[in-house]
């Protein structure tokens, strides 16, 4: 459904249409309702599209974040993405939502969605583990939780990859980040 | 949320309805804050402008939260503990709700959010939480999550060959027509009673929490088995009989639940036996346990010492696997834990062996201990100076093995390495600078209560006795971690026909009714003899039929031998949890079937018979209709089924299906009371008490467990009217036991706003005392005191997540509308001091909640502490029969237990993505070097199995466990896993299964497609 419309039926009487039409189906956030009324004095009905103007849902930037020559394999790199830090990492293996020549390149949020502690990323098995109460994050299953407490898997920046270039963009984030109530 | 992956959570505005809860899981019991408001209406960030309040004053642990520090402006790592929680997409979720402006269940359907959000405020878990206790939220149903989609929301029958849809009104009058004529013809007299329903078998749960349970169920199932059917033959989810989960250590004295978190996070050594609670118990080792562990609570320890050295503290693990639990441990202190890793079975021998060393070692320790129940002793306290004696002779053997012998023997049996046996020893005994000895603190859990339980639990218990850990003391402790929370309540279950009491036969129970006088030490010796002799060697090793049967009857193997008439499982799943599972399915499922056969043998008969001729008649225009039969015709067939096929008819009431759903002649649909339901229960670590409330309508047609057992009842009785015997004895218990509940029903169809559970709760918990002294029975209320007359719903509503600690000592409710509640801290301590801790919390008029801990006099919790402390010798005397059966024969050892994420049966995994993701199936975990030579990998399917049954798992290769055994899952959403291998074997006193003592094979079978092993995660754990 085109959102940034609405489509008022308006019939013989002045009859008054509200927008509660929708409203499951609409975007999140404040949605624009509009009451038109119109008298019409033939009896014929009359179909108007009025343009309303919800305010734009939030997006996701893209964003480049780094090119793939500077990724050492296991070498994590910071940076920053939606305000958040993400590490960007060259795993050495195929990976879910992992892009790259080799399927291998990841990035993730990189605090722990069970109470926000630090992650301490492990080379040698490509998970990241919080100091805290010990969740495990297996970063090459899209940040499952391989033990621990979290209630999410590990946030994942969903990439997009340029062959031609090697630039690689940060598109998005596939779940609500620790210590943020809204993403956007 | 109702579709996760929205990367945004709506907070509660100021005007969210609020309430609070237990976690539905673990026996921690975190406590979770519950809001639920118009799915349209949203709060903002600031304080004010959303509806997450709280209000503390922890003195005990020095938190203060206001209204005001909740600011969302500032959620960041780890704010939870500061008032401010972070909300993730598994804490909230999208569903449906009637306005409720009458009371509950009223009003129009509309869109709400809730929200479970771990609470600040609970002391337990100040706004931490596991995996499990984390999602609760999105476990709660709505019409558009797996969670609601599964939940069973219509009564069903059974018609044919399938279950259909019916009314409620069918399906009780079925199974009321049913009950009441298998009482009416194989009841068996009692001359006071009427006629008992013994063919009438009930496994119904005992517990609080764990999706089923709290007082105010519990009170409802019991008082329709045992006081309206009165039989005796009941079963609870994890053992086969109805009866204590672990005698031994309230034989002992102090009791299965005594201390409480604070003593964990006081203790200069914790030690943990059997548990895992890293996965089982999460919040209780992660938070309070870790913290002492760091080092975090040495100014409380301070605070509590009263001079006495604050000191490193030490932990011991006792576990065959090296679990989570160890990993974490010996990550955070790596000098300071103590892996014991003994083959399955061998604890006994083991916890005796500790003590022998500590007894020979630290002799100046052990005797200021001795001297602290000795002197006790002199004031009334029931020190059993014989009993102890007996144990150093006869388990430790003193006198007749030298230590080098014993720690020899040891060694060989258990494969614990001397030299770690006697640095636990050194870790326990070795006093403190100063001389004081150290503060031990211990838990067990189901690695020795399901493995020869009795004896087990007290060579731990022994060994706490020498270790000082029942000292009461702050920092000493000795408990079991307990599975789920608590709740029992309810009449007493009567006796089997054949006898007058029912008890397990632990040694005293023995001599009592042999009529063994104990005065001398030689009088204990004889008892110890005779006892071990009949119980054990000539009896369960030899004949393998425990004793304790004879008064707690076991009902499996009777089940498995055609015996019952109607099998009403509640709230459990057998075919999953019971032992060798596979061999009660085959047979409870042939007999389930004889009946379906025999009332439908028309219907069958038909099929492939004149009605299944071609028939085309052309003149033909009306619809046929086909009828089923009534539910009073249904009946008689059934009890003429019963009567000539040796059949069971079966009812399941449950909230999701179960695998016993498959031979179910009647399904009841159960409110869940997780939300939908209030009821009360307890933490196991602390017996912190607190309402879990009700917050949703159930789906469907769902009603609460208490209603249908009202229901039915009533149903009865109106049967027994039709026939102009309303006062046979058997209509007069169910009119007796169910009166007040149904009285509180027609005061709640006038009037919504009158709560039937808080009817319940006064009138069987609150007043237990005079309701059951009418009704003419015995009684269990847990930790029920008088002080408990003065609660009820509301009033524990106000303590919100705090709760009240049991035994409550006082209940106070003031005219301003101050409440002030006091409890026992740690039950050994008003026995073996002059002073102990009592909880004060008070809950101020503006809802403030204060809880600090008051020293009181001894004499006041006199009637609630331990009275008695009494050793006894645990002797290990080689696996029982039905394990050595598998032992010689099977390759593995099958270590079972939980997997941190799946909970229990599995019953609410399926409803959050992170665990059913993680665990799509049931998974072993095997040893790499097993793994190379069985020529298997990561990801492989095997199927596991010996003479009990078979079950397939998929392959995760891991060093946690040794070589020679494998680790499978206890039971899994989709499997049965382990109890497929498990063996009938029990322990002959009070017949706990032993569910971690059996082997089996592998044989591998196939394995997963790339594309699904690209999804899972075969990691090793590795902190």
């Amino acid at each position: 459904m085109d959102t940034s419309r609405r489509a008022v039926i308006a019939a013989i009487g002045g009859l008054a249409v509200g927008g509660v039409l929708g409203y499951l189906l609409a975007p999140r956030g404040p949605v624009q309702v509009q009451t038109v009324t119109q008298t019409v004095p033939v009896t014929t009905t009359a179909t108007q599209t009025v343009t309303a103007a919800p305010p734009a849902p939030a997006k996701y930037p893209r964003v480049k974040i780094a090119n793939v020559s500077e990724l050492q394999p296991k070498q994590p790199v910071i940076k920053q993405y939606a305000g958040v830090n993400v590490w960007l990492i060259k795993l050495g293996e195929p990976a879910v939502g992992g892009v790259g020549p080799d399927g291998d390149i990841v990035a993730f949020t990189t605090l722990c969605t069970h109470m926000g502690g630090p992650l301490i990323y492990n080379s040698q098995n490509n998970c990241a583990v919080c100091q805290i109460h010990y969740t495990q994050f297996d970063l090459t299953r899209g940040g499952m939780v391989v033990t621990g407490h979290a209630t999410e898997f590990l946030p994942q920046v969903i990439l997009e990859f340029d062959e031609n270039t090697g630039d690689i963009y940060a598109v998005g984030i596939n779940q609500l980040v620790y210590g943020k109530l809204s993403n956007l | 949320m109702s579709f996760r992956y929205q990367g945004k959570v709506p907070i509660p505005p100021p005007n969210a309805e609020r309430y609070t809860t237990v976690c539905q899981f673990c026996n921690t019991a975190c406590g979770y804050d519950v809001y639920v408001w118009p799915a349209d209406e949203e709060g903002g960030l600031q304080p004010g402008e959303h509806g997450i309040v709280y209000n503390l004053k922890d003195q005990v642990y020095n938190r203060v939260l206001t209204p005001q520090t909740t600011d969302f402006t500032k959620l960041g790592p780890l704010t939870a503990y500061q008032g401010i929680p972070w909300i993730s997409e598994a804490m909230v979720v999208r569903t449906v709700r009637r306005g409720w402006s009458r009371g509950r269940g009223t009003g129009e359907w509309r869109e709400v959010y809730v929200a479970q959000i771990p609470s600040p405020e609970c002391p337990i878990n100040m706004g931490n939480h596991s995996i499990r206790g984390g999602t609760n939220g999105e476990r709660n149903w709505s019409p558009w999550t797996v969670a609601g989609a599964r939940r069973l929301k219509r009564p069903m029958v059974r018609f044919g060959g399938r279950l259909e849809p019916v009314s409620w009104d069918y399906a009780i009058d079925l199974v009321a027509r049913v009950v009441k004529g298998v009482i009416d013809k194989w009841g068996v007299d009692n001359p006071k009673w009427g006629k008992e329903g013994h063919a009438v078998f009930a496994s119904r749960m005992d517990h609080g929490g764990g999706g089923g349970g709290g007082m105010i169920e519990n009170t409802a199932a019991g008082l329709f088995f045992f006081y309206g059917v009165r039989t005796a033959f009941a079963r609870i989810h994890n053992r086969p009989f109805f009866g204590p989960e672990g005698p031994a250590i309230v034989d002992a004295g102090p009791g299965a639940m005594n201390n409480s978190l604070l003593d964990l996070r006081l203790a200069d050594v914790i030690i943990y036996w059997g548990a895992n609670p890293y996965t089982t118990g999460t919040v209780m080792f992660t938070q309070h346990a870790l913290d002492n562990l760091r080092g975090r609570t040495a100014d409380e320890k301070k605070n509590w010492f009263a001079g006495e050295p604050v000191v490193d503290t030490y932990m011991i693990i006792v576990d065959p696997r090296k679990t989570e639990t160890v990993q974490v441990a010996e990550t955070v202190a790596p000098d300071r834990v103590l892996h014991l890793a003994p083959e399955p079975g061998t604890d006994i021998v083991l916890a005796n062996a500790i003590a022998r060393v500590i007894y020979e070692r630290y002799k100046d320790t052990v005797d200021k201990i001795l001297a602290v129940y000795r002197q006790a002793a002199q004031s009334g306290f029931k020190w059993d100076e014989n009993a102890w004696q007996l144990y150093l002779e006869e388990a430790l053997e003193i006198n007749t093995k030298t230590l080098d012998q014993y720690l020899a023997e040891a060694e060989s049996i258990t494969g614990v390495p001397r030299s770690d046996i006697e640095k636990a020893a050194e870790i326990i005994g070795a006093p403190k600078q100063g001389g004081a000895p150290k503060r031990v603190w211990l838990m067990y859990e189901k690695g020795v209560i399901w493995n020869q339980n009795y004896r087990s639990i007290y060579a731990v218990v022994d060994l706490c006795i020498m270790a000082g850990a029942v000292r009461g003391i702050p920092g000493t402790g000795c408990q079991r971690q307990g599975g789920h929370q608590e709740g029992y309540a309810g009449p007493a279950p009567p006796p089997p026909p054949w006898t007058t009491e029912r008890h397990h036969v632990s040694p005293w129970n023995f001599a009592k009714e042999k009529g063994i006088q104990l005065n001398t030490y030689d009088d204990y010796k004889n008892l110890m003899e005779s006892w071990y002799n009949e119980v054990y060697t000539e009896g369960y090793y030899k004949t393998r039929w425990p004793i304790g049967d004879r008064y707690m009857p076991t009902i499996d193997f009777r089940l498995e031998d055609g015996e019952g008439k109607v099998l009403w499982v509640h709230d459990m799943d057998t075919y999953k949890l019971g032992p060798a599972a596979q061999r009660l399915k085959a047979a409870v499922s042939d007999r389930s079937w004889r009946v379906t056969r025999y009332v439908f043998a028309e219907a069958f008969a038909a099929i492939g018979g004149k009605d299944s001729e071609p028939q085309y008649d052309v003149n033909v225009t009306e619809i046929p209709v086909i009828t089923g039969p009534s539910s009073e015709e249904y009946a008689a067939k059934v009890l003429e089924a019963l009567e000539k096929t040796g059949g069971i008819f079966v009812v399941v009431q449950d909230i999701y299906p179960t695998f016993m759903m498959e031979d179910a002649h009647v399904v009841f649909p159960a409110a869940f009371n997780n939300g939908e339901v209030p009821d009360v229960r307890m933490s196991v670590h602390e017996r912190r008490f607190r309402i879990a409330d009700a917050w949703l309508d159930p789906p469907g047609e769902a009603k609460p467990d208490w209603w249908i057992y009202a229901t039915v009842a009533k149903r009865i009785v109106e049967l027994y009217e039709a026939e102009g015997r309303g006062n046979d004895p058997v209509a007069q218990r169910f009119r007796a036991a169910f009166q007040p509940i149904w009285d509180a029903m027609d005061k709640n169809a006038n009037d919504p706003s009158v709560e039937v559970e808080n009817e319940i709760f006064k009138t069987y918990i609150a007043n237990a005392d005079e309701t059951y002294a009418k009704l003419g029975v015995d009684w269990e209320v847990q930790f029920w005191t008088p002080a408990f007359k003065n609660l009820d719903l509301n009033i524990l509503r106000k303590f919100r997540t705090v709760g009240v600690i049991l035994p409550l000592t006082e209940v106070n409710v003031n005219p301003d509308g101050t409440v002030e509640a006091r409890g026992v801290v740690n039950v050994m301590e008003p026995a073996l001091n002059p002073q102990y801790r009592e909880e004060v919390v008070v809950v101020r008029p503006d809802g403030t909640i204060e809880r600090s801990i008051e020293m009181a006099p001894s004499e006041k919790a006199k009637s609630v502490a331990a009275s008695t402390l009494r050793a006894w010798p645990a002797l290990w005397l080689g696996y029982p029969p039905y394990v050595e059966d598998v032992r010689g024969r099977y390759k593995y050892w099958v270590i079972n237990g939980r997997y941190n994420e799946i909970w229990q049966s599995g019953y609410a995994d399926p409803n959050s993505e992170v665990v059913i993701k993680r665990w799509p199936y049931a998974f072993v975990q095997i040893n790499p070097a097993d793994a190379q030579a069985e020529g298997l990998e990561n990801g492989d399917i095997v199927v596991v199995y010996n003479d009990n049954g078979s079950v397939p798992a998929v392959v995760w290769i891991s060093d946690a466990v040794k070589q020679g055994h494998i680790f499978l899952i206890m039971a899994h959403p989709y499997a049965v896993a382990a109890n497929a291998v498990t063996t009938p074997s029990v322990e002959p006193v009070a017949q706990s299964p032993d569910y971690k003592l059996t082997k089996a094979d592998l044989l591998k079978v196939g394995t997963l497609p790339s594309e699904v092993k690209a999804l899972l995660t075969f990691k090793d754990i590795n902190i």
